[in-house]
């Protein structure tokens, strides 16, 4: 069983590829070849000589049979309208502990909500959650310690939890106080509030949110459904003040909802109503904080303010509802209202903003601008205008550096002013700072030279890691020297990320696992540079580097809940970056495999906006071309952008589309080829670019069209081979153009 | 094993969905607004969720067996009239999330073909591909996973040990 563990997403794109192939074979090519394959990769043959001996056995394409046959069963059952039936009642419970059950209110993904009476110590009504049991069913340790922290919530705005328990089979319940109510927005729509009243209701809301993130409690699902409105009946004649209740407040975590559903998001790319209401940081899976929170309660504000939400995410997929955040502005509705222009706009706009640093910095904040747009005084928020801050920005830089150059001068006067005794001490300091600059010298010689110009070198994989160790040992040290010194810090952050590159690209086999702490510790330290030293634009871009690297390990180790996330976060920066110097052939090339990537991660994930996140890309990519014509970068964005494309169309059957778009890509691939014919990144994209292109040449194309194809894919393969002969993938390349050239008509 | 749960169709007995699509529609139904803008989208969906009460239903009652507690009878007993354990039903889990750990868009047309009942056309209009494609991938997937399963019960092991 050694290999169970171990089979990566990089060997199972193999396997489909060696399937394929396999399968055209006749029984006897079929021995032989396995026997090859079985010199380079025993495991690998076999599980191929398996799956071949399980179809042989269960006959041509053994179909598989669905164990429910859904897809028919709704066919059948469109008329009936089974959605208005009330669900039988044998599921409902008579007691649930000691809590009789009087009726069901809800049903949920992970648990079912009942109304139930207590006896004891008090009579009331109480709603109980009882839980499914479920995968992600907490330890019954961890469950009753958050459950009592969440009953020591106390405030009237917030349902309070009395009483946490398991059912004998193993349920978890929670018990909380009964809320006869309504959700936010309908008691807005049905009583027709007027705007003013809306507003008070939202900022009593906060008071209430504010008071449990002061006790250190997350809601992480805010939204109107769980935010009910009650009125005082005692005094309903004289119209009772309204009361805003927040119910499940912490509940998402305790109950793991959040991580099913998030679970269940990436998995299907569907997106629920709930949705709407989640922060980028949350529709990625990271980790959240209040400012999750304080986004949900802009998008409520919004949603109060308009009666409607401020993006449409209805239907989309996880792909699109990303594109859609990352691209269009929260507040289009509110700008396009005279009314709700101005002060209302912006809040909205700050506590929706996509970083969550620009965000309202607590739920008090938020609480207080709109209490002041209420009484007519200036709110404290500032506009979040892009310009304002990038010309800041860029200005706040050049001015540093013309201080430091001041108080360089003045100290180097200085020296010659001061006396012997002063002169010796700054002597040995200027002499200790001497050698401290040669040895980086050193080894910013060994980094950038010698590891790279021996990049061209077959098989100094080895070397290259010892001395990238060496390397790596040498610039922790200089940290521990000077700890305050960015380029210190920059230094070693670099040497981290060429030591993870080495191991993913320089050896072979690959080794992703030895890469993922250098990436994680590079994440580290780039994050530390970019808050300290925060008005240093290229600390940001290095930083967004560092998540790509990370996310691109993550995504070859086949660990893929936080690859998209890492790369939105690139994204994120580098929009920034590119709004900010527009200028910049560095920013935009980067900006464009941000594009790249999530668009491919998507695809993998059977997200079906692939195609408009690669459309994005082409069109990054085209502006790197009018401005950077000549960059021999450019060259490799666009050939990278319409393989992509040519592939994106292939998939979807427009094999037209899909051939002039891969015809471009060789176009790109070849000229960079002439170039740098022994960089290791081209030559494999050469290859790349080649088999693509066959491959879909066979579906459209002219004979001399997949004469060419094929005899370009040939020599890429053979040139990888070259200088990696250890891997069997250029060995399988080569032999497979050969055959291919043999019999041109296959 | 799980080769056994993809297969089944030694008695060509597909389970009857009915009582099963009440169980959906109550977990649907809990959910609130929900926006479905096409039945494929609907049923892609479906079948995650119907995955998740199988197997959620086959580890209790495994757990039950062991333990003997309280019965909760449910319309899943229908699956002891097939010809698929819950034992199957698990190890086809383990699978299918491996899958999905290697390649997401597999398991993704494994679970809406298995657990769905759609059909390939439905599942490529679904995801935006080709049914070549995704019959190619089914195709793989499916002997991939029966292949593992073989090579595990071929070696010695401790089959009650996993998980």
């Amino acid at each position: 069983m050694a290999g169970r563990a171990s089979i990566t997403a990089e060997d199972y794109e193999r396997l489909c590829d060696v399937f394929d192939e396999l399968a055209e074979l006749s029984s006897p090519d079929q021995r032989s070849r396995l026997a090859e394959i079985e010199k380079e990769d025993a495991q690998l043959a076999a599980i191929l000589q398996r799956m071949l001996a399980i179809e042989s056995e269960s006959g041509a394409r053994s179909e598989m049979r669905p164990i429910v046959d859904l897809a028919g069963a709704f066919h059948e059952s469109d008329e009936t309208d089974e959605a208005e039936n009330e669900p039988d009642s044998p599921l409902l419970p008579s007691a649930i502990g000691p809590y009789q059950v009087l009726s069901q209110l809800g049903w949920g993904s992970v648990g079912d909500v009942y109304l139930a009476h207590q006896a004891q110590p008090v009579e009331r009504p109480v709603a109980v959650k009882l839980l499914r049991h479920s995968r992600t069913q907490p330890d019954s340790k961890r469950y009753a310690v958050e459950a009592r922290a969440l009953s020591s919530l106390s405030h009237p705005g917030i349902a309070q939890i009395f009483d946490a328990g398991t059912m004998r089979d193993g349920r978890p319940y929670l018990v909380m106080e009964y809320v006869d109510g309504k959700p936010i927005d309908a008691v807005c729509r049905e009583n027709d509030l007027d705007r003013e009243a809306r507003l008070r209701l939202f900022i009593d809301l906060c008071d209430a949110v504010h008071y449990a993130h002061q006790q250190g409690v997350i809601h992480r699902d805010l939204k109107p459904s769980n935010i009910l409105v009650t009125h005082d009946h005692h005094d309903h004649e004289h119209h009772g003040k309204p009361q805003v209740k927040v119910i499940d407040f912490g509940i998402a975590r305790l109950t793991g909802e959040l991580a099913d559903f998030h679970q269940t998001m990436t998995m299907h790319g569907e997106l629920l109503g709930t949705l709407a209401y989640m922060s980028p940081e949350q529709l990625l899976g990271s980790r959240v904080d209040t400012r999750a929170d304080i986004y949900a309660l802009g998008v409520i504000l919004h949603q109060l303010l308009t009666n409607r939400l401020p993006h449409d995410l209805a239907g989309k997929s996880l792909g699109e509802a990303l594109r859609i955040v990352s691209n269009e502005s929260p507040t289009r509705q509110l700008a396009a209202d005279r009314s709700l222009r101005g002060d209302l706009e912006t809040i909205v706009g700050a506590a929706m903003h996509r970083d969550p640093r620009h965000r309202y910095d607590s739920v008090h904040a938020l609480a207080e601008d709109v209490a002041r747009h209420l009484r007519f005084e200036p709110i404290t928020i500032r506009r979040p205008g892009h310009w304002y801050v990038a010309r800041k920005f860029l200005r706040r830089n050049r001015l540093l550096s013309a201080v430091t150059a001041a108080i360089l001068l003045l100290l180097v006067v200085g020296v010659y002013m001061t006396d012997d005794a002063r002169r010796d001490a700054l002597a040995a300091h200027q002499e200790a700072e001497r050698q401290h600059l040669e040895a980086r010298r050193m080894s910013g010689f060994f980094l950038h030279d010698v590891v790279t110009r021996l990049e061209r070198l077959p098989g100094s994989g080895e070397i290259r890691q010892s001395l990238m160790a060496e390397l790596l040992r040498q610039t922790r040290g200089f940290i521990d020297e000077r700890p305050n010194d960015p380029s210190v810090l920059d230094d070693h952050a670099r040497a981290l990320i060429a030591q993870a590159n080495l191991l993913q690209t320089g050896t072979f086999p690959r080794d992703h696992h030895g890469a993922w702490p250098y990436v994680v510790e590079a994440v580290a330290v780039r994050e530390q540079l970019a808050e300290r030293w925060p008005d240093h634009p290229d600390y940001q871009m290095e930083l967004a580097l560092a998540y790509t690297r990370r996310g691109d390990v993550a995504r070859d180790l086949g660990n893929h809940g936080s690859v998209l996330a890492d790369y939105h976060r690139a994204l994120q920066i580098h929009q920034r970056l590119v709004e900010l110097a527009p200028d910049s052939r560095r920013y935009l090339d980067n900006l464009f495999w941000d594009y790249n990537r999530i668009g491919a991660r998507l695809h993998l994930q059977g997200d079906s906006s692939a195609l408009a996140w690669h459309q994005d890309a082409l069109k990054v990519a085209r502006e790197l071309e009018r401005r950077f014509p000549d960059h021999y970068l450019t060259t490799y964005a666009l050939s990278q952008a319409h393989i992509h494309m040519a592939e994106q169309y292939e998939t979807r059957g427009r094999d037209e589309s899909a051939l002039e778009h891969a015809r471009l890509a060789v176009l790109h691939a070849d000229r960079l080829n002439e170039i740098y014919p022994h960089s290791w990144h081209f030559m494999r994209q050469h290859r790349r670019v080649a088999l693509a292109h066959t491959k879909i040449v066979q579906q459209s194309g002219s004979d001399a069209e997949k004469l060419e194809a094929l005899t370009r894919f040939r020599k890429a393969a053979e040139a990888m081979h070259q200088i990696e002969p250890g891997n069997s993938v250029w060995a399988r390349d080569m032999e497979r153009a050969r055959q291919w050239l043999a019999e041109p008509d296959r | 094993m799980a080769a056994a749960a993809l297969r089944h169709q030694k008695s060509g007995h597909t389970l009857q969905p009915t009582a099963i699509v009440n169980e959906l529609w109550l977990r649907l139904a809990g959910g609130g607004e929900r926006h479905f803008p096409s039945r494929g989208d609907f049923l892609a969906f479906a079948s995650h969720t119907i995955r998740t009460i199988l197997v959620d239903h086959a580890r209790r009652k495994l757990a039950e067996k062991r333990g003997g507690g309280a019965r909760r009878t449910t319309f899943i007993d229908a699956l002891e009239q097939g010809c698929i354990t819950e034992p199957d039903l698990l190890e086809l889990e383990d699978e299918l999330q491996l899958l999905e750990k290697i390649h997401p868009m597999s398991a993704r047309i494994i679970e809406m073909r298995f657990y769905g009942g759609m059909t390939e056309l439905q599942i490529a209009q679904r995801m935006g591909v080709t049914d070549r494609t995704v019959r190619r991938h089914a195709r793989i997937a499916q002997l991939f996973m029966r292949a593992r399963q073989r090579d595990e019960h071929d070696e010695p092991g401790e089959p009650g040990e996993r998980e």
